[in-house]
């Protein structure tokens, strides 16, 4: 013993004291006697094996799962009667009873039903998810492995890859108010695409925007982006189609996401989630939770261009970001049928605007999120509902602090925000041929903002709440063997503004005209419009498909527009308290299909006609702001617009860790006829283009996943892009009236370090591409970070 | 719960209650510290603010003739905050207000002088306020008369002066508004002193204008006249014009230029308090108010305006003798 080396010896006490303590076990087993049981799991229907069912004894509670062949066997099971139970997403519970003699194998042949509606069996279990191959529309799919392995830090930068996808402020981590569009929508304005958190809407009632900074990408399983008006379900605001996000839910007893990022301009990130889940198979009780914490700082970057700074602009200064954002979530399912998940999160951020003239942090935004929510899920028999609240509350407040031809100026706006409401969805399933969803959402969004100026006298004050309700209705049929699928809906808008106010105290000479705008009540608007939503498709095979739909989107107005009048970049924004909703109507069809044996290829072509658009009109006149004469802007509902265009994706499937795409849209957006309501001033915009829209994007890419690294390179082209409404010459920089086009070339690496410790490196922007966004900003550059990730 | 858990609770109860007297007057005094310090925290003090004395200055109930000037010296200080506006304001007997200056600022003291004109009112009551970054303000006031023997001023009138933009090779840039000269760059850097008026073209926000502005611009935070014309960074004195731009929402008409025969129009036409740099769009027929680094006031008529950047100015100037 004294020549063993410690480990040995240490080894040697470790497997002496396992004996000592499992031997008397052990020895008791052996004296039992014991069965078996092995079989295989067959779809009722097709013959064919299925792979990863779920087998359950009851009462013993031991169970196993299918291997990849269809087959399971399970040892060491004491004799006695049991009940057998087998379950597989879409196919109703097997369910048997067995008796295990000892020293005998029993080998059993199940075969599973799928759970749709035969004859007088009308519980249905389990569900199958539907295919995008099922869902009579075009649809993106990113997968929580494709999030994490997508060279890209923010997550409208991930969506941005996707064919129809239109995206400004393109900042990356720095942008504070990203805009993802789709369909050709002008990418200035988030509130023509919904944007829904777990059904919960993040497009804020007051400006439409989405802050997408409180998104930690960490805690989302997936996004769904449905282009074009879609299924009935999506109301006000999904004209040019939905991005949806699902959270993870934790799957393991205990998991923990732990790491810790660091990048150019001295950005350090954290984030830290904890979770955790627990089953009863027996009852279908399931308790799950999780935390996440994130945490992120930069020093940041100068987003004005270089090429437009000159050495007077001493005040332009990185724009800094420090950001924190937490989130709970509870969920228990009582059993298969009912289910509640509750969560709250609180987000909180300072990000500087580029500008230090004297103040502290000179001029910065910040804001204070809080949002909570509670959902219910049911289903019994054929039927499925659901119900879920919510209640979002912003405080947003931003410090202005600039430097203009001599004149400072210091104010800081103010705002609370806060959008609350709920929905209800029943869908009756697989009844015959159809499956019919009916449901009512609501909302209910205000704003309670003032401007206070520190370099003058004014306090401006403006306020407006903005109520949506829907009621819809939509039967999806199906035809030939499920070949054929037909989905018509309708739904009936109702929207009410009212409580808006906008006044000034104590105005100052520079401000005074703002008296001009004033109203202490705003009247009070009522619409209401009908939207009818039709789509068709044939399912040739799993593989190819064709489709067309028409529908009709309808937006009301954002409170800003009507209510608030105050400073836009190079003018001033006026309010328009006549603004009506606009409609765009869209027609669409495509196809899915096999080009070679592993390539798959879709074509999506679109028509859309939008009346009453709503647009920034910059309508001739100018106000005396004391340090310049500023153009007048309004949102106003110009007419027609129109826009058409074609997406095509290419997939090439070689294996499970090679996946390349490549993905081409077009657009086309015009002003088909602005209705002119002052021929003095305004200027016609009929025949212009929308501004922020490229005509041609290509996103092209490949992930590479294998033992030793996984890889992923992504390219993007965006062509070039308006500036301004009039498709005028911007003079004060540019010199021109396009945003010219540019290509960026992203690639990240991941490595597995050591047992759920995993490195990866990331460069955005490899070649340093130092694009113009829109408002005259430049994109950060080259972006090198580098990750330690942990995860149990 | 038999004697000796009884026996145990006690025990607990009274170990923390020594605990807790120890505990009690430590947390007592943090909390009076915590309080005191909140309570200096929220303390916010207005900024202060005096004026400054001096045989110079317009004292409080001096009677001024119409025309002629009035100055004032002020001081102030932030207290807890620092100073982020100066408004001047004159209160007229019938209670209108005007304002004379106002300004934005991040200062914690701040000492100026103030040089106004006496207009046509009988009576004003001027009204310095100064603001700090928690809105919290102070002010002070002076009472001035109009002498009552005021008469109005003899004024030159030059009714057609060319002046050419910064790439016209033809006319010169640069202009004297009291004696009408114009000056072409060789000679203006002989005589930048005598300069008060210069013109250029611009595109501006996207719109043709041309612009009035003087040699002083350069030196209140604007570039294009030096851009323009380079020299006037090696002139000695740059003469600053101030243009009130508030023309476009109180328009002189071309009648009541014509008709003006003495200052009377040239002093209530320009407002202090829209007193910029330069002035933008100065298109053809806008008649605007200016006054010179030496406080002599007038009114440019733009007879035309070219919108290209070899073109010309054609104005007619009316200005205080």
């Amino acid at each position: 013993m004294k020549n063993l080396l410690p480990f040995q010896f240490m080894i040697f006490m470790y497997r002496f004291l396992f004996i000592m303590l499992f031997s008397p076990i052990l020895l008791c087993a052996q004296n039992v006697k014991t069965g078996s049981m092995s079989g295989t799991i067959i779809d009722a229907a097709t013959g064919a094996l299925l792979p990863n069912a779920n087998i359950i004894l009851i009462p013993s509670k031991s169970g196993t799962t299918a291997d990849r062949n269809g087959t399971f066997s399970m040892k060491n099971i004491s004799p006695g009667k049991y009940s057998l139970q087998a379950s597989f997403l879409g196919y109703k519970t097997f369910r048997k009873k067995i008796e295990i003699v000892a020293d005998q194998n029993l080998v059993v042949e199940i075969h599973l039903k799928d759970s749709s509606f035969s004859g007088k069996e009308i519980v249905i279990i389990a569900e199958k998810e539907k295919s995008l191959m099922e869902q009579t529309s075009r649809i993106s799919m990113i997968t929580a492995d494709k999030i994490q392995l997508a060279p890209v830090q923010g997550i409208p930068d991930m969506i941005d890859y996707s064919p129809g996808v239109s995206m400004s402020n393109t900042m990356g981590i720095f942008s504070s108010k990203a805009v993802v569009t789709l369909r050709g929508l002008p990418s200035n304005d988030q509130s023509r695409t919904l944007v829904l958190l777990d059904g919960i809407p993040l497009n804020k009632s007051d400006e439409g925007s989405v802050n997408w900074n409180l998104l930690n990408k960490n805690t989302i399983e997936n996004i769904k982006v449905t282009k074009g008006p879609g299924p009935a379900k999506f109301g006000s605001g999904a004209m040019g189609g939905v991005i949806e996000l699902k959270s993870k839910r934790p799957e393991k007893k205990l998991e923990a996401d732990v790491s810790l990022d660091y990048g150019s301009y001295n950005t350090l990130s954290t984030n830290i989630g904890v979770a955790g889940c627990k089953k009863d198979s027996l009852s279908d009780r399931e308790f799950y939770w999780r935390w996440n914490g994130f945490g992120r700082m930069s020093d940041g970057y100068i987003t004005l261009p270089d090429q437009y700074r000159t050495e007077a602009d001493s005040i332009v200064v990185p724009v800094f970001l420090k950001e924190f954002n937490t989130g709970i979530r509870a969920g228990y399912s009582f059993n298969k049928r009912h289910s509640v998940d509750v969560r709250f999160s609180y987000f909180d951020d300072l990000r500087g605007n580029g500008i230090k003239v004297f103040d502290n942090y000179g001029a910065y935004s910040k804001h204070g999120t809080y949002m909570g929510s509670a959902a219910y899920h049911g289903r019994t028999g054929l039927l499925k509902w659901s119900a879920r609240i919510f209640q979002t509350r912003e405080n947003y407040f931003r410090i202005y602090e600039y430097m203009k031809d001599g004149e400072y100026m210091l104010y800081g706006a103010d705002s609370k925000r806060q959008d609350a409401g709920g929905d209800a969805e029943c869908i009756l399933q697989r009844f015959l041929n159809h499956e019919i969803t009916t449901g009512l959402n609501y909302k209910q969004g205000s704003v309670d903002g003032k401007d206070t100026y520190y370099t003058s006298t004014d306090i401006i004050s403006n306020a407006a709440k903005m109520e949506t309700s829907a009621f819809f209705i939509q039967d999806e049929m199906t035809f030939f063997n499920e070949k054929m699928r037909i989905n018509a809906g309708l739904r009936y808008d109702v929207a009410r503004y009212f409580d808006g106010f906008f006044n000034i105290q104590y105005p100052s000479y520079s401000l005074e005209f703002y008296k001009n705008f004033e109203s202490n009540s705003l009247e009070e608007k009522n619409w209401n419009a009908l939207c009818p939503r039709f789509s068709a498709q044939y399912l040739f095979s799993d593989s190819c498909r064709i489709y067309a739909s028409v529908a009709r989107g309808f937006r009301a107005p954002i409170l800003d527009d009507m209510s608030r009048t105050g400073k836009k970049k190079g003018g001033l924004k006026i309010a328009n308290p006549d603004l009506k909703p606009e409609l765009i109507t869209t027609f669409e069809c495509g196809s899915d299909f096999n080009i070679l044996k592993k390539i798959m290829a879709d074509v999506s072509i679109f028509y859309s006609i939008g009346k009453d658009f709503m647009y920034y009109v910059s309508n001739g006149d100018s106000v005396n702001m004391g340090y310049m004469i500023a153009p007048v802007f309004q949102k106003q509902n110009i007419g027609k617009v129109e826009i058409y265009g074609a997406e095509a994706e290419l997939k090439y499937s070689m294996k499970d860790s090679l996946t390349p795409f490549l993905n081409y849209t077009y657009t086309h957006a015009q002003i088909k006829e602005h209705v002119i309501r002052n021929s003095l001033v305004d200027s016609s915009l009929t025949g212009k283009y929308l501004t922020d829209i490229p005509s041609h994007k290509i996103s092209a890419g490949i992930s590479w996943k294998n033992k030793w690294l996984n890889l992923s390179l992504s390219l993007k082209y965006l062509s070039s892009t308006w500036i301004n409404e009039l498709n005028a010459i911007e003079e004060e920089y540019l010199k021109t009236d396009k945003y010219p086009g540019y290509v960026t070339v992203n690639i990240r690496a991941d490595k597995k370090v050591i047992k759920n410790l995993f490195v990866s490196a990331m460069i955005e922007n490899i070649f340093d591409k130092k694009f113009i966004t829109s408002d005259v900003q430049q994109s950060p550059g080259r972006f090198i970070s580098g990750s330690l990730r942990y995860l149990f | 719960m038999n004697a000796r858990t009884i026996k145990s609770i006690k025990t607990l109860i009274n170990i923390n209650m020594k605990r807790f007297s120890t505990i009690l007057p430590v947390l007592f005094f943090s909390i009076i510290i915590l309080v005191s310090c909140k309570k200096k925290e929220d303390e916010k003090l207005p900024p202060a603010i005096n004026f400054k004395s001096g045989e110079t200055y317009t004292k409080d109930n001096d009677t001024v003739m119409v025309g002629y000037r009035l100055s004032f010296g002020i001081q102030a200080r932030g207290t807890s905050e620092k100073i982020t506006n100066l408004s001047i304001k004159k209160i007229l007997e019938n209670g209108t207000v005007v304002t004379m200056f106002d300004t934005g600022m991040y200062a914690e003291s701040l000492d100026l002088n103030k040089v106004f004109y006496q207009n046509v009112e009988s009576k004003a009551t001027w009204v310095f306020t100064v603001m700090d970054r928690n809105r919290m303000s102070s002010e002070i006031r002076r009472v001035v008369y109009k002498d009552l023997n005021s008469q109005f001023g003899g004024i030159n009138y030059y009714p057609s002066i060319k002046l050419g933009y910064q790439n016209n090779t033809t006319y010169p840039h640069f202009l004297n508004p009291y004696t009408g000269i114009v000056y072409p760059t060789d000679s203006a850097n002989q005589f930048f002193s005598e300069i008060d008026i210069l013109c250029y073209y611009i595109l501006s926000d996207g719109t043709p204008s041309p612009v009035l502005s003087s040699p002083g611009e350069m030196d209140n935070s604007s570039t294009e006249a030096q851009t323009f014309y380079p020299y006037i960074a090696s002139w000695s004195t740059r003469r600053y014009t101030l243009w009130d731009i508030s023309v476009d929402d109180t328009p002189v008409s071309t009648s009541d230029f014509n008709a003006a025969q003495n200052d009377s129009l040239l002093i209530v036409a320009y407002h202090d308090v829209w007193g910029k740099k330069k002035f933008r769009w100065a298109t053809s027929g806008k008649i605007i108010p200016f006054i010179t680094a030496s406080g002599k006031k007038g009114l440019i008529h733009v007879v035309n305006a070219e919108t290209f950047d070899t073109g010309i100015m054609e104005i007619a100037v009316k200005i205080q003798q």
